[in-house]
């Protein structure tokens, strides 16, 4: 089985613009357009800070996100080729998904959940995941889960059943990267992710600045707010997996992930 | 001219199994694009590629359903909110399928995903209520009548004719039947041992299903991409194991997976093994010309004693008696050896010389 989003992205693992007209596209160009323009990081730094953001992850993470991502140890600082996997940052699996372990067991590789979801979000691991291969996941960036929970109800093994309710979805926690996000690095003021939040004002709210502040016990992991980022690529708000990770243990997390209040960003 | 209406009964429906297994995909992304109001947007702009013309038949049929359509501003426009539900009707494949509100899962997923994970959930039980109650009544039917690797081999058969043809004769080699019942048995081992349903990455209706799903799903992908024609890259190593299967079919043992080897068959067969419709000889009529024999694509004999649970309902047996001495029927013949009548018949009518 091939990961069909291998054909989505370009060589250096970029997603590709689709829609030709801007359908379901994501304003890439629009976006690094604007970057450019404002003077902004320039492609190295942006990556800098991203490897600044995912040492600070590293901090709290350690072998729960080595144990998320499948077998992947958190020391490794290589962007994954596996697009599930997304280098440490751990699988965001479909809404309802068992634990890991008991999710891999029952998981019937069928393609029940693919078919169901009602914005084509859910891919499968390609057989480089090896035991994850022909396993859904779901890569925010890309296309975020709009929780409608059809994937959970199409589950033929109940691998995924449907949560009693949108805010009984834990798929992950979304952490703001304050170096790449305009309104904490003072570029300016956005509100993106906000807007995007199907529950804003409870899993994310903005601070005087409309600066945004997530609140881990609330954020289901859905990624609206990754994929809606306007900043673009890298984007300054990341989905990290629940994947076996207790809700203290990403609290954690977020807050090594948190430049102390106080501090330039 | 003889026209096998049995046997081209039982080739339309591999066909519509197969025809369904691509439409199910299409008609996800169909309503992919109606839930995001892009629908008329594909339809105008991909006219004249395969994607575009699948999502425009998709849509004839939508709207012809009840309520598909309804009138809008003097117009019949297609009505959404039911296309929509229509389209929810139909995912998945021949490893595992919901139509229509039935749910059809491969006993085989189903026994793999038990010994992996030690949960047996209702709804994967529903999803066997179809297969097993046919099999029960039927045999392993599904084998002949539904497997699409059973199509593919049997087109693929005919290659050993091109063989032979060219003067290579190929190997016919037959080794056990019960070979399929240890690897099954081996499989549910290492499902529970792993906890990975591993026979489902073996299996060729899972490993067809899984590469004809991703087939058309990255055909829809390149559309939007701008892309023309199909990616042969989104076929994996999958396709690498129905190639070497059909590679030791040609040059081999014709027939070899279905008879020998695959665990899906062996559940189908224990499951039909007390079946009441069986292929059944009248043996006044036969006159051991032997055409089933050579016929028989589960190397089975159809003159000889009683058809058991190897036998797969194809009907080829029937198709090829010259005599009609062979059709479906309920119950079990007694074998000819215990029908001295018959066998006098049959012998007295040699001696006339039929």
């Amino acid at each position: 089985m091939k990961d069909r989003r291998a054909e989505l992205r370009s060589k250096e693992g970029k997603p590709l613009p689709r829609g030709e007209q801007g359908s379901s596209a994501l304003p890439e160009e629009a976006a690094e357009g604007r970057r450019l323009q404002a003077g902004g990081p320039e492609e190295d730094s942006a990556v800098q800070s991203r490897r600044g953001f995912l040492r600070s992850l590293a901090v709290g993470a350690g072998d729960v996100l080595a144990g998320a991502a499948g077998g992947l140890s958190a020391g490794r600082r290589a962007p994954s080729k596996i697009p599930g996997l997304r280098d440490g940052l751990g699988i965001v699996r479909p809404p309802g998904s068992i634990d890991e372990e008991d999710f891999l067991a029952s998981c019937e590789r069928c393609t029940e959940c693919v078919d169901a979801c009602e914005v084509d979000c859910i891919a499968l691991f390609g057989e480089e995941a090896g035991r994850l291969a022909g396993t859904p996941y779901i890569l925010p960036a890309d296309k975020a889960c709009t929780m409608c929970m059809d994937c959970a109800a199409a589950c033929p093994t109940e691998a995924m059943t449907p949560p009693a309710s949108m805010e009984e979805t834990a798929m992950g926690v979304a952490v703001i990267d304050h170096e790449v996000c305009v309104a904490y690095n003072g570029s300016g003021v956005c509100g993106a992710c906000y807007t995007a939040c199907p529950l804003r004002s409870r899993a994310i709210r903005e601070d005087f600045r409309s600066a945004p502040i997530v609140d881990t016990d609330n954020c289901t992991g859905c990624g609206l707010c990754e994929e809606l980022c306007f900043v673009g690529q890298p984007r300054a708000i990341h989905v990290i997996s629940a994947r076996n990770a207790a809700p203290a243990v990403l609290r954690a997390i977020v807050q090594a992930a948190t430049p102390a209040a106080g501090e330039d960003a | 001219m003889r026209v096998r209406k049995l046997q081209i009964t039982r080739r339309s429906v591999q066909l519509l199994v197969v025809a369904l297994v691509l439409t199910v995909p299409a008609v996800a992304r169909y309503n992919n694009y109606l839930a995001a109001r892009e629908l008329d947007q594909k339809l105008e702009r991909w006219q004249g590629t395969l994607p575009g013309a699948s999502l425009a038949g998709i849509d004839r049929v939508m709207r012809a359903l009840p309520d598909g359509e309804m009138e809008r501003a003097g117009k019949m426009q297609r009505n959404r909110t039911r296309v929509l539900e229509y389209g929810q009707e139909v995912r998945g494949g021949p490893w595992s399928a919901e139509i229509a509100g039935v749910s059809l899962t491969d006993p085989l997923a189903v026994v793999e995903s038990v010994a992996a994970s030690r949960r047996l959930p209702w709804v994967l039980l529903a999803g066997l209520l179809v297969p097993l109650i046919v099999t029960a009544l039927l045999g392993r039917v599904y084998c002949s009548w539904i497997c699409p690797m059973g199509l593919l081999l049997e087109m693929t058969d005919k290659l050993r004719g091109l063989l032979r043809f060219l003067e290579i004769r190929p190997f016919d080699l037959r080794p056990a039947r019960s070979a399929k019942y240890w690897l099954l048995g081996a499989g549910i081992l290492l499902a529970a041992m792993l906890a990975v349903p591993v026979l489902g990455y073996v299996y060729p209706p899972a490993l067809l299903s899984r590469e004809l799903h991703d087939l058309v799903f990255v055909a829809f992908d390149r559309a939007e991409l701008g892309k023309r024609g199909l990616w042969v890259g989104s076929l994996s190593w999958m396709s690498m194991v129905l190639g070497a299967i059909v590679l030791i079919e040609v040059s081999l043992s014709r027939r070899w997976w279905c008879r020998y080897v695959c665990p899906g068959a062996a559940i189908y067969a224990l499951v039909g093994w007390a079946r009441p419709l069986r292929v059944n000889l009248q043996t006044s009529r036969c006159s051991d010309c032997g055409d089933c024999v050579k016929a028989c694509p589960m190397a089975l004999n159809p003159m000889g004693e009683e058809l058991g649970m190897e036998c797969d309902g194809c009907g080829v047996c029937i198709s090829s008696c010259a005599d009609k001495a062979l059709a479906y029927g309920v119950g079990r013949r007694p074998s000819p050896a215990l029908d001295p009548i018959a066998t006098l018949e049959n012998v007295s009518a040699a001696e006339v010389g039929q």
